[in-house]
């Protein structure tokens, strides 16, 4: 009979070259800081949440930081203030590379080929869950054209409890495009009627 | 001291084996007896346990990497030690959590005694793991070797737990898939 503890007995088959590699991670190396990317990420979040907060009793640009990477305006509007969140993503970690042609998701440490999950109608959506800061991040991933390089990409939080809490959209002309409307749809989104 | 000349001198009969191998690997061995048995006491017996049966099966065998030899005959010993003493649901350390995690991977089928045996199962599980994606290995081996809690696996990896607790899920649920391909998996 198969049992858990037959199953954990069992991992002394695991080749010594391995146990040997693990067990040097696990004794002897220094522990490693968190990634640049991830502290990117927690940093996007907290400058997120930080602006909404201000944005809501303000006008015109009420934040602008991040290395200049993010800027957002706030405006009133006849059917109340509307945030505008201004990413400049030129200098900023792509979601995607390209391997031989093919297109990889590489967000929290992925390696998801999603050449040929995307289109310009039919988004990849993603999402992780950061266990210290408690906030989910959902991303979006679709073609803005027939080439793969045409992609946008963009992200959003929600707290595991609570409203969303912001996000961004990337490499669009600023309208809102097929791929991301699905997604919208799929996900349950409806900034619009919020905002 | 080098683990070659720590075997020689197992094979040589000296008892200074004893204390070369408790000097080098005395702390690593604690720490996964610990974390299985999760008791510092009983611990304490499984390592020492270990420097008995390794005395016992050297000479006959000389192992080529002492540290993965000396880590099987400690998880034995200290899996033995939770078993005897039926602490796991009962906060028997990380091997109660690594446990429940694990019975994922176990579907319905035929006793495991009828159809192979444990040597397959190791083997199989050998050949698994090495087909993993090094960072998906490293993370399942911590867990499931060394019983390492997550938040020492995220520490020492430099990476959130939650992105540790993902990745055993999906290893998990790969394992399931090949137990079940190989016909390795029983009822529980």
């Amino acid at each position: 009979m198969l049992d858990s503890l037959t199953l954990l007995r069992a991992m002394n088959g695991i080749h010594e070259e391995n146990v040997i590699m693990a067990g040097n991670i696990y004794f002897n190396e220094k522990p490693k800081h968190r990634s640049k990317k991830r502290l990117l990420t927690l940093a996007l979040a907290a400058a997120v949440i930080l602006a909404l907060g201000a944005a809501a009793y303000s006008a015109g640009l009420v934040f602008s930081g991040w290395g200049g990477n993010m800027e957002i305006h706030s405006e009133q509007t006849e059917g109340g203030i509307e945030n505008t969140i201004y990413v400049h993503t030129e200098n900023m970690t792509q979601p995607v590379s390209f391997e031989d042609g093919r297109m990889i998701f590489v967000v929290n440490d992925e390696h998801i080929d999603i050449t040929e999950q995307i289109s310009e109608t039919v988004p990849f959506i993603y999402r992780y869950t950061d266990e210290e800061t408690g906030i989910i991040h959902y991303w979006i991933v679709g073609k803005n054209g027939p080439e793969p390089e045409h992609y946008g990409f963009a992200e959003y939080l929600r707290p595991i409890e609570g409203e969303w809490t912001g996000g961004y959209v990337a490499r669009t002309d600023g309208n809102m495009a097929p791929w991301l409307e699905e997604a919208w749809e799929e996900l349950g989104f409806n900034f619009k009627a919020e905002s | 001291m080098e683990d070659r000349e720590i075997v020689d001198l197992y094979w040589q009969r000296s008892e200074l084996a004893i204390s070369e191998t408790d000097r080098k690997y005395g702390r690593y061995c604690r720490t996964i007896a610990c974390n299985i048995c999760g008791s510092d006491e009983d611990a304490e017996e499984c390592v020492n346990d270990t420097w008995l049966r390794a005395w016992n099966r050297m000479p006959s065998e000389r192992p080529a990497a002492l540290s993965a030899f000396l880590g099987c005959i400690t998880r034995n010993l200290a899996i033995n030690t939770i078993k005897a003493k039926n602490r796991l649901k009962r906060g028997g350390g990380e091997a109660a959590l690594a446990l429940d995690e694990l019975s994922e991977c176990i579907t319905d089928g035929k006793s495991p005694e009828q159809l192979m045996e444990e040597k397959e199962l190791e083997q199989a599980i050998g050949k698994f793991t090495a087909g993993l994606p090094e960072t998906e290995r490293m993370i399942f081996v911590l867990r499931y070797f060394y019983l390492a809690p997550v938040a020492e696996i995220a520490e020492r990896l430099g990476c959130g737990q939650g992105k540790v607790k993902s990745s055993l899920f999906r290893t998990r649920k790969k394992l399931r898939e090949m137990l079940t391909k190989e016909g390795l998996c029983w009822i529980r």
